[in-house]
């Protein structure tokens, strides 16, 4: 087997905050493989993104701090790097596109101008070469009279629209890795369902990886080839997205599951089953699994120390000591 | 007798400016509800399609342009300041956003409070019992009365929201978006109770969403909007199982389904939602319909009754 694109292993990463240490990260690791779709879901608060922005460089240092692990991309380790070095990753090699595109583009600027600096820094175009091939760019996500809408400003375009410039200006330079944090949450169902339809178009005629970022069960499952899921800091469960949603086998994976209003269910109406209780801050984690106090099947050796991811199947892992039976 | 009633409803931004008349923007453009008492209508569409400022025009927090609304079986619309003050009382709203719609500076027991001391409600005595037996209803322990909005979750507060909602003893509660925010696992909860609430105190619920899966499950009825207009309005399960206006159809295929290995016929859409201030000519939705023909781009099509009480608003069904 070759080595994966991206492969994070054990990351800890901690914020300094008023009330003492904040423990963000406990210790994740996931891996992306060439042209591989990974999907990482999880509720609000669980690391989802600040395990993008880390891969990414983004976070602030301090008060973030990494007190363990390795970002190993295409066989580097990236939190060794220089912020130089570093530089010539974001974009030509891992691109990233995030939730509200508005506030992601420079509103002074054309977004013309704003991929033009793009391709001028990362393939050394001229102003004039950089311009034609934005016009090209933002034809292959779709915006018509693409001569023209170069020129506009970000407030000048819809919310869709603007989303296919990020995902126009993240491809443009031709990176090896997308990471899209909840590029569809912002939008109108009918909106998403365009730019989801392109971004697999894309992806896939581009050879791109990408790591989708999302709380959107939905839009995994039909975009995902695996998935990671995400409580409290850590992996809880990944494996291929076929084989989570046929049987999950940790309890908060399948709790989630379980709980999510149907469209295409059966039954209409009732009572939805639930998770009680809501997610624990992470100044006030649990000493043993942080899904023990909501889980419906806890033990006592839950409580003691936090489980260990553990291999169920091949390719399905999860970290917890009494996993749903796979049947 | 239908619990709510609105007829002819409008609401109308702008327009009548000096110095230049501009076109005023159509936010709501003529509906037609009904809502059954211990019933839930359910308002569907994409942002901007007024599904919102229909629900402020039926509780006139935005005064109506044209049309008239009645609360059972008296009217809404057309009435002075007292008397509106009077019948707030039989309609509340439940907010989107838990964490903007509580005053961080009042204590619980005071946000609940407020709505009984308005309109006069007992005595103080009489209030405090009535805050510990709305907490309880909600799913709180009366102790936490004496806590501010930032000591509680998300889900928490927007009990919080649904208890000032109820502290009144509403017939209807209109809820705007009221579990968007909230992540699945507390959504569910939510949605859990609100079902519970309509059971025990038989209020109608104006439950507006752009989650379909949500208004699935707790909707009796969807109308569906677009552009300020409703385009099909009928009973859930005969809505989700035979969508019959092109745009309903579209926007149901377009919900993401949390099955990989479901791969059903994905109508996408083109092109963005038209702006209100300048909406299409004939059929508002005509640009984007791919059953659209020659009719749809010059003639409005009225909304229709069928035969089953369905209301569609196509020329092709």
């Amino acid at each position: 087997m070759t080595a994966p694109l991206l492969s994070i292993e054990d990351l800890d990463l901690r914020f300094a905050s008023d009330r003492g240490e904040l423990h963000a990260l406990h210790g994740v690791s996931l891996t992306v493989g060439e042209g591989e779709i990974v999907g990482l879901v999880g509720e609000s608060g669980c690391g989802k993104s600040i395990t993008a922005a880390a891969v990414m460089g983004l976070l602030p240092m301090p008060p973030a701090r990494i007190a363990g692990g390795r970002i190993v991309y295409k066989g580097q380790d990236l939190l060794t790097l220089s912020d130089r070095a570093m530089r010539r990753i974001r974009g030509p090699e891992i691109a990233m596109i995030f939730q509200e595109p508005m506030t992601a583009l420079n509103p002074v600027f054309t977004i013309g101008s704003q991929m033009s600096d793009v391709l001028c820094r990362h393939q050394r175009l001229s102003r004039r070469a950089a311009r034609l091939k934005a016009i090209d760019w933002l034809n292959r996500v779709g915006i018509a009279d693409a001569g023209a809408r170069i020129d506009a400003f970000p407030h000048q375009l819809s919310g869709g629209m603007r989303q296919r410039v990020m995902i126009a200006m993240a491809l443009s330079c031709r990176p090896r890795l997308l990471i899209a944090d909840e590029p569809t949450t912002a939008l109108d169902v009918t909106i998403q369902a365009q730019v989801l339809e392109l971004m697999r178009t894309l992806v896939r005629e581009e050879g791109v990886a990408m790591l989708l970022i999302t709380h959107d069960l939905g839009v995994v499952a039909e975009t995902c080839d695996r998935v990671h899921v995400m409580y409290c800091g850590r992996v809880v469960e990944q494996a291929t997205t076929r084989a989570l949603f046929a049987a999950p086998r940790h309890p908060y994976t399948r709790g989630l599951l379980e709980c999510l209003p149907r469209i295409d269910g059966a039954a209409i109406g009732g009572r939805l089953p639930t998770i009680p209780g809501t997610v624990p801050e992470l100044s006030k984690l649990p000493p043993g699994c942080a899904f023990a106090p909501r889980c419906p099947q806890v033990q006592a050796d839950c409580e003691q120390a936090p489980p260990p991811v553990r291999a169920l199947q091949a390719d399905h892992l999860a970290a917890c000591l009494h996993p749903v039976s796979a049947s | 007798m239908s619990l709510l009633r609105v007829r002819g409803l409008k609401k109308y931004f702008g327009g009548s400016g000096w110095p230049r008349r501009k076109a005023p923007l159509k936010a709501v453009d003529g509906v037609d509800l009904d809502l059954a008492a211990g019933h839930t209508l359910a308002l569907v569409g994409e942002s901007g399609c007024g599904k919102s400022t229909l629900a402020r025009a039926i509780l006139r927090l935005h005064e109506p342009t044209g049309g008239e609304v009645w609360l059972d079986g008296t009217p809404v619309t057309g009435i002075g300041r007292a008397a509106l003050r009077a019948r707030r009382r039989e309609m509340q709203i439940i907010f989107q956003d838990p964490y903007a719609s509580l005053n961080p500076r009042r204590s619980v027991g005071q946000t609940l409070d407020e709505p009984l001391s308005v309109h006069r409600w007992g005595n103080r005595a009489t209030r405090q019992a009535r805050v510990n037996e709305l907490l309880e209803v909600v799913g709180l322990r009366p102790a936490m009365a004496n806590r501010y909005p930032h000591e509680f979750s998300g889900g928490q507060r927007q009990r919080i929201g649904i208890a000032r909602a109820l502290a009144l003893s509403p017939k209807l509660i209109v809820a705007d978006e009221a579990v968007s925010a909230l992540d699945v696992s507390v959504q569910a909860q939510i949605l859990n109770l609100l079902n519970d609430i309509r059971e025990r105190f038989g209020v109608g619920y104006l439950f507006i969403s752009h989650d379909l899966a949500v208004v699935r499950h707790l909707a009796d009825r969807v109308a569906v909007m677009y552009l300020g207009r409703i385009v099909e309005e009928a009973d859930t399960a005969d809505l989700f199982r035979q969508p019959r206006h092109p745009y309903t159809e579209a926007l149901l295929s377009a919900v993401p389904v949390p099955d990989p290995t479901r791969h059903a016929g994905r109508i996408v859409l083109p092109g963005d939602l038209p702006s209100p201030s300048a909406p299409p000519s004939g059929c508002p939705f005509h640009p984007r319909c791919p059953k659209a023909v020659a009719r749809c781009s010059t003639e409005v099509p009225a909304l229709r009754t069928m035969d089953d009480g369905a209301r569609v608003a196509c020329h092709l069904v």
